[in-house]
């Protein structure tokens, strides 16, 4: 009995330590940052022009360039991800 | 012991009907309240319910006719006034149907000063503009960043977010900046009653769909 209670207790410390490590807030060195936000890893350069792009747009400066919205999923979501995440000026969809 | 302990149930449960009654009263009085306010606000010949986030039923109250008018490719300022029962916001939707700008507004004051619901489109932009019929005492221009969408006057434009207007649409500082600059002469201008912000939610969570699947798939 004391040996299951010792190895509960054991488990339990070491998955707290494991989950601390593998915190979402650790940055990689092939991560995208713009404006201090974390965009992922490995992101391509239409990824991040629509992300510049959302963040202009969030800024109240509308920025968007739609023929890539409409034909290039990279674009489209990292201006949904910079829509969602950039605090602009106006802060104005994510409320 | 015993009888002051009874004494203290006694107490707490006088106080928990009371408590109750005041909440039930206040309850009551706010509902009536809102009944009167609503009540204030002349109805409007058209009704206009949003089925998407471009897409708006149009009826006639009078005749009971219904269209569909699809604006989906447009760029739309959807108005839903500041009265019991709307939002008191305006949403700006691009050509490709994406709310990207949400700001506070003020429209009409009950007593004949409503804005009217309808689909109109921006007749006019002027940067600069003082009102002709509500010129401002102290001269300064009360109506800048003007987006007529009326033939009668009625524009969105800089303007106090907490004071109801003549039938303007009053928008803040900030916003009214951002909204002007994209803003076109022929821009639809939708005035409604009632709710559109839960487009904005199901856009948000198909944002967050898309990049769920974006990041499993790259």
């Amino acid at each position: 009995m004391p040996y299951v209670k010792t190895h509960f207790f054991v488990t339990i410390i070491v998955g707290i330590f494991f989950n601390a490590c593998t915190s979402s807030s650790i940055t990689h060195a092939n991560d995208y940052i713009y404006k201090g936000i974390n965009f992922g890893a490995d992101r391509d350069a239409n990824f991040k022009k629509g992300v510049q792009d959302a963040c202009k747009t969030a800024d109240g400066d509308y920025t968007k360039d739609h023929q890539m919205f409409k034909n290039d999923i990279s674009y489209r979501v990292g201006w949904e991800d910079g829509r969602l995440n950039c605090k602009g000026e106006g802060d104005a969809v994510v409320q | 012991m015993q009888l002051s302990s009874n004494k203290g149930v006694f107490t707490k449960n006088v106080f928990l009907v009371l408590l109750t009654a005041c909440l039930m009263t206040s309850s009551a009085l706010s509902e009536e309240k809102r009944e009167v306010l609503v009540s204030k606000f002349r109805e409007q010949p058209v009704d206009i319910k949003p089925l998407s986030i471009t897409k708006f039923e149009v009826k006639d109250k009078k005749s009971g006719k219904k269209k569909i008018v699809d604006l989906t490719g447009e760029k739309i300022i959807v108005v839903s006034v500041s009265e019991p029962g709307s939002e008191g916001k305006s949403y700006a939707v691009d050509e490709d149907g994406t709310i990207w700008w949400v700001d506070e507004i003020a429209s009409g004051a009950y007593g004949g000063h409503e804005t009217p619901s309808g689909i109109f489109h921006v007749l006019l932009k002027r940067r600069y503009h003082m009102s002709a019929t509500h010129p401002s005492p102290d001269g300064k221009n009360n109506m800048d960043f003007e987006m007529l969408f009326t033939h009668d006057g009625i524009a969105l434009h800089l303007g106090n977010t907490r004071a109801l207007s003549h039938g303007c649409i009053h928008v803040g500082r900030k916003d009214v900046e951002a909204m002007f600059k994209w803003v076109e002469v022929g821009t639809k201008v939708v005035v409604m009653r009632g709710n559109y912000g839960h487009f904005l939610n199901e856009e948000i969570k198909a944002f967050q769909k898309d990049i769920k699947a974006y990041d499993r798939t790259h």
